[in-house]
C-alpha cells in the first residue's frame, strides 16, 4: 500500500465523516450570515425611509443637502414650521422619523425608543460634514474634483476583505485542524497508529500522510467559499488565495499533528489544542507593527483585494516558509513518537 | 450526606485537582492578559479614524498614487493604514498603473486644485472617502468647523467594546471542557456504568455533573475578573458582570453536557462542541456587532456580548435581565434534552446514542402520552432553531425571495413538529388530532417566549399560539386517519398563507 493510498484513505475517511459534512452546513451559514449582514449594512443607508429633521434655523446648504439626502425638513420661524419636502419618495409604508436638530448647539434631539432614529441621526451626520467640508474647501480656496468612482456606501468594504475572506480560509482550516487532532488521538488510543510507525515507510512520509490530504480538503474547501463570495462582491486573485490557504492549512494541521503526537492525554491535547486556536485568530487583532504585513489574516486581505506584486510576494513567500517550519516540525513530532514506541 | 451532593463535590475536587487542566486555564487567561495592553495601547489609534472603522486586520488594501506635490495631505494619507502610498512623475505614469489595476486611484495636485481619478470599481470609491477624509482634515485645520453633529460616543470605547470580549471570553471556552470529559469521556471508559449502579436518581448525576462544572466557572470567572481588572480591563458593574460571565459559562457548559449526551465517543463530542461553540459565540458577536450600524442599535442588546461590551467600555448600562431569561431559557431547554437523553437506556448500554434519544427520553421520563405530547413540542422547537438557521444561511446564497422564504419556514416548522407524532404513532385521528393539538401548543409558546421583543409582550401571542396548535391538530388527525402526507400538506399550506397574512401586514 503506497502512501497515496494512505492519503487517499485519510481524506475518504474525512470527507464522509457526519460530523465534517455538518460542520461544511455551518461554514456555509457562517459565511452567508457575514455576506448578508455585509450587504445589509452596505445598502442600508441607500435605503429611503421617510425621515423629517426640525431645523431651528434656516440653513440653505444644510436644507439643499438633506432634501438630496430623501429628508423632509422642516424650519421653526416665529410664523411657525415651514415644511421643505424631498423629491424622493419613500420606500416602506411607515411613519416618519422625527430628529430635531439644533444647528447652534450641534445637539440632536431625537426619540430615543424609536430604533430608526440612529438612521435618521447619520443623514443628519452625512449633509452635515459634506455642508462643512464644502464651507472649508470654499474658504481655503481647493478645488476638488472626482472622477472614476461608483455611487454608494463604500466605508464597510474593509470588512469584506478584512474579515469575510479571511474566514472563508480560517474556517476550514481551523476544523480540519480539529479533526486531525482527533483523528490522530483516537489512533494513538486504538493502537492503530502503531502499525503506521512500526511499517518502513519514513517519518517524512507519515507526515504527508497525516498532513497534505487534510490540507487539500481544506484547501478545496476554501476556493469553494471564495468562490461564493466573489459571485457578491468581488476579490482578486483567487489562485494566489488558494496557495495561501493551502499555507495556512498547512501550520493549523502541522500544529495539531505536532500537539496530538506530542501530548500525554486526550485532555491535554485538547486544552493545548484550545489554547492554539484561541492564540491564531487574536493575532488578527494585534495593533500594527513591522511584523503586520506577514499575519497570515493581513496577507489574506491585500491578496484578495490588492494587485500582486513583488512586495505582496515576499510575504506569500514567508508565510510559504513557515508553513515548511511547521512541516518539519510535525515530521520531528512523528520522529519523536516513533522513537518512544520504539 | 446526600450522594447527589457527594458526587458534586467530588466532581468539583477532579477538576480542581486536574493540575495540567488548571495550568492550561492559567496559560490561557495569560495569552489572553498579554495582548491587553497591546489593545490598550492601540486604542488611541482609533480616536483619529471616526468615520471609517480602520481595523488592525485590514492593512493596506488600497494602493493610491500621488502626482504633484501636497505634503499636508500626503503625511495624512501615508499616516493611514488602509493606505499605501505611491509618488509618481507624471499623470500618464499614473493612468497606465491605474489601467493595469496597479493603483486603485491616484491624486493629481496641481497648485489648489486636488483632483481623484478611481478605475470605477468599489476599492477606488473606498480610496476616494480615505482621500476626502484626509482632505477634510487638510481643509479644516485650525479653524472651527460651521456644523458638525455632536456625537454621543467617541469610536475609542466602542471599538474597546467589540475587541474587549474577545480577549475576555477566549478562556472562558477553557473552563467550559470539563463537562465533555465528564459525561463522553466517563461513558467511554465505562465510569458511567458504576455510577449507574448506585442508588443515585440518573438526574441528579446529570445535574452534579453540571453544577460541579459551573461551580468551576463561576469562580474562574470570578479569579478572571480580579486579573482583568489589575490589568486595565474594568467592569462597570462587577457583580452584574460576574452573573452574564456565569451565565454565559452556563450556557456553553449546557450545550457541552447536550453534545456530550447524544455523541458516540469523545472525538465527536469535543468536535461537536467546538462547533457548537464557535456557532453560538459567533451569533452572539454577530447581534452584538449590529451596533455598528446606529439603525440596528437596540437590537444589539438581546446579547449578552453587548452588555460585557459596554461595561468593558465603562458606559453604565442596566442589568439587561431580558438577556438573563433568554439565557436562562436556552440553558434550560438544553439540560432538559440532556437530562432526556442521558436518562435513556441507549445512552448507557448502546454503541450508537443519537438525537432519537431526545424524544425517547421524553416518553420514558414522562409515561402520560399528552404530558410527552408537550415535551416533544418543546423538543421540536429547540430543533427548529438550528435548522432554521443553516437553511436560511443556505437560501441566503441562492436566493432571497420572499416566497420561497416564507414557504420554507412553514415548511421546517411543521416538518419537525410531524416528527414527533411519528414517534407517539396515534392509532385514530382523534387520538392523533389531541396529540398535535398540544405538540403546537408547546411549541407556539416556547416560539412566542423566544420571539416576544418585550416580557407584557406574550400575552399579545395568543394568535400564533392558537394557530399553531390548529395546524398541528390537523396533521395530527391525518396522522390518525393513516393520511400523514395529506395532513403535512394541508399543515404546511395554511401555515404559509398565515406567514405570508402576518408578513404582509408587517411590512
Amino acid at each position: 500500500m503506497g502512501i497515496g493510498e494512505f492519503a487517499k484513505k485519510e481524506a475518504t475517511d474525512l470527507v464522509t465523516d457526519k460530523v465534517f459534512l455538518i460542520s461544511i452546513l455551518l461554514q456555509f451559514t457562517i459565511i452567508s450570515a457575514l455576506l448578508f449582514l455585509y450587504q445589509f449594512y452596505s445598502s442600508i443607508n441607500n435605503t429611503n425611509f421617510p425621515v423629517t429633521v426640525e431645523l431651528d434655523s434656516y440653513n440653505a446648504d444644510l436644507v439643499g443637502r438633506l432634501q438630496e439626502n430623501g429628508v423632509n425638513v422642516q424650519v421653526r420661524t416665529p410664523e411657525g414650521l415651514t415644511t421643505y419636502q424631498s423629491g424622493v419618495q419613500p420606500a416602506r409604508r411607515l411613519g416618519s422619523i422625527r430628529v430635531a436638530f439644533n444647528t447652534s448647539s450641534n445637539e440632536v434631539k431625537s426619540d430615543v425608543a424609536n430604533v430608526f432614529s440612529g438612521y435618521a441621526i447619520s443623514k443628519i451626520r452625512d449633509a452635515a460634514e459634506l455642508v462643512s467640508f464644502e464651507q472649508a474647501l470654499e474658504k481655503e480656496g481647493v478645488a476638488y474634483e472626482i472622477s472614476g468612482t461608483m455611487d454608494g456606501d463604500f466605508a464597510f468594504l474593509p470588512l469584506n476583505y478584512g474579515l469575510i475572506v479571511p474566514i472563508a480560509i480560517i474556517l476550514p482550516a481551523f476544523i480540519v485542524m480539529g479533526f486531525t487532532l482527533q483523528g490522530i488521538l483516537v489512533e494513538r488510543k486504538t493502537k492503530a497508529i502503531e502499525l503506521l510507525l512500526v511499517s518502513p515507510i519514513s517519518d517524512f512520509q507519515i507526515a504527508q500522510i497525516k498532513v497534505l490530504p487534510y490540507m487539500a480538503v481544506s484547501t478545496l474547501l476554501s476556493v469553494i467559499w471564495l468562490l461564493f463570495i466573489s459571485s457578491r462582491v468581488e476579490v482578486l486573485n483567487i489562485w494566489a488565495l488558494a496557495a495561501v490557504a493551502a499555507m495556512f492549512s498547512i501550520i493549523t494541521v502541522s500544529l495539531s499533528t505536532i500537539i496530538s503526537c506530542t501530548a500525554s492525554s486526550v485532555k491535554e491535547a485538547n486544552a493545548i489544542s484550545s489554547l492554539a486556536g484561541m492564540a491564531i485568530p487574536m493575532l488578527g487583532i494585534l495593533p500594527y507593527s513591522i511584523f503586520s504585513p506577514f499575519f497570515p489574516t493581513v496577507i489574506m486581505a491585500r491578496v484578495s483585494s490588492s494587485h500582486l506584486g513583488m512586495e505582496l510576494a515576499l510575504t506569500i513567500a514567508v508565510l510559504g516558509f513557515v508553513a515548511a517550519a511547521f512541516f518539519l516540525a510535525a515530521m520531528l513530532a512523528i520522529r519523536n513518537m516513533r522513537r518512544n514506541f520504539a | 450526606m446526600d450522594p447527589a451532593l457527594q458526587l458534586f463535590k467530588w466532581e468539583l475536587s477532579q477538576i480542581f485537582l486536574d493540575r495540567g487542566f488548571i495550568a492550561k486555564i492559567i496559560i490561557g487567561m495569560g495569552i489572553s492578559l498579554l495582548l491587553l495592553p497591546f489593545l490598550l495601547n492601540s486604542l488611541s489609534s482609533f480616536a483619529t479614524n471616526v468615520n471609517t472603522p480602520n481595523l488592525p486586520f485590514v492593512y493596506k488594501i488600497i494602493t493610491i498614487g500621488v502626482v504633484g506635490e501636497y505634503p499636508a495631505l500626503v503625511g495624512i494619507l501615508e499616516g493611514n493604514t488602509l493606505l499605501s502610498v505611491i509618488h509618481l512623475d507624471d499623470e500618464e505614469n499614473a493612468r497606465r498603473l491605474l489601467a493595469n489595476g496597479e493603483l486603485n486611484g491616484f491624486l493629481a495636485v496641481s497648485g489648489r486644485s486636488v483632483k481623484f481619478v478611481g478605475n470605477g470599481n468599489p476599492l477606488s470609491s473606498l480610496a476616494e472617502l480615505q482621500v476626502r477624509e484626509a482632505l477634510d482634515k487638510v481643509v479644516k485645520a485650525g479653524s472651527n468647523p460651521d456644523v458638525k453633529v455632536i456625537q454621543e460616543h467617541s469610536i475609542e470605547p466602542f471599538v474597546k467594546g467589540i475587541i474587549s470580549p474577545f480577549i475576555i471570553f477566549s478562556p472562558l471556552l477553557l473552563w467550559c471542557l470539563p463537562i465533555i470529559q465528564s459525561i463522553s469521556y466517563d461513558r467511554e471508559n465505562k465510569m458511567l456504568e458504576a455510577l449507574f449502579s448506585l442508588p443515585i436518581d440518573r438526574r441528579k448525576i446529570f445535574l452534579a455533573k453540571v453544577f460541579a462544572n459551573l461551580a468551576f466557572a463561576i469562580f474562574a470567572s470570578f479569579v478572571w475578573m480580579l486579573v482583568l481588572g489589575a490589568f486595565g480591563l474594568n467592569f462597570v458593574n462587577f457583580l452584574g458582570g460576574l452573573v452574564m460571565l456565569s451565565a454565559i459559562s452556563l450556557l456553553i457548559i449546557s450545550l457541552n453536557g447536550l453534545v456530550s449526551t447524544i455523541s458516540s465517543n469523545v472525538k465527536n463530542a469535543t468536535l461537536a462542541s467546538g462547533i457548537v461553540s464557535t456557532i453560538v459565540f459567533s451569533f452572539l458577536f454577530i447581534i452584538s456587532l449590529l451596533r455598528i450600524n446606529p439603525y440596528l442599535a437596540e437590537f444589539s442588546s438581546v446579547s449578552p456580548v453587548t452588555y460585557i461590551s459596554y461595561q468593558v467600555s465603562g458606559i453604565l448600562t442596566p442589568f439587561p435581565l431580558e438577556t438573563l431569561l433568554l439565557l436562562l431559557l436556552a440553558i434550560i431547554s438544553a439540560n432538559l434534552l440532556s437530562v432526556a437523553a442521558f436518562s435513556t437506556e441507549k445512552f448507557a448500554f448502546s454503541l450508537n446514542p443519537g438525537i432519537a434519544q431526545l424524544y425517547e427520553g421524553m416518553q420514558e421520563l414522562l409515561g402520560k402520552p399528552a404530558y410527552s405530547a408537550f415535551a416533544m413540542g418543546f423538543v421540536a422547537f429547540c430543533l427548529t432553531l438550528p435548522v432554521q438557521v443553516i437553511s436560511l444561511g443556505i437560501l441566503l446564497f441562492i436566493s432571497s425571495s420572499y416566497w420561497i422564504v416564507i414557504f420554507l419556514l412553514a415548511a421546517m416548522e411543521e416538518s419537525l413538529k410531524f416528527i414527533p407524532l411519528g414517534v407517539m404513532k396515534p392509532s385514530n385521528w382523534s387520538e392523533g388530532a389531541l396529540w398535535g393539538a398540544i405538540i403546537g401548543l408547546s411549541f407556539g409558546i416556547c416560539e412566542s417566549v423566544l420571539f416576544a421583543p418585550h416580557l407584557e409582550f406574550i400575552p399579545l401571542r395568543a394568535i400564533p399560539i392558537a394557530a399553531h396548535s390548529l395546524f398541528t391538530l390537523i396533521m395530527g388527525a391525518g396522522y390518525g386517519a393513516r393520511r400523514p402526507y395529506l395532513g403535512l400538506s394541508i399543515a404546511i399550506i395554511l401555515h404559509f398563507v398565515y406567514n405570508e397574512t402576518v408578513l404582509s401586514r408587517l411590512i
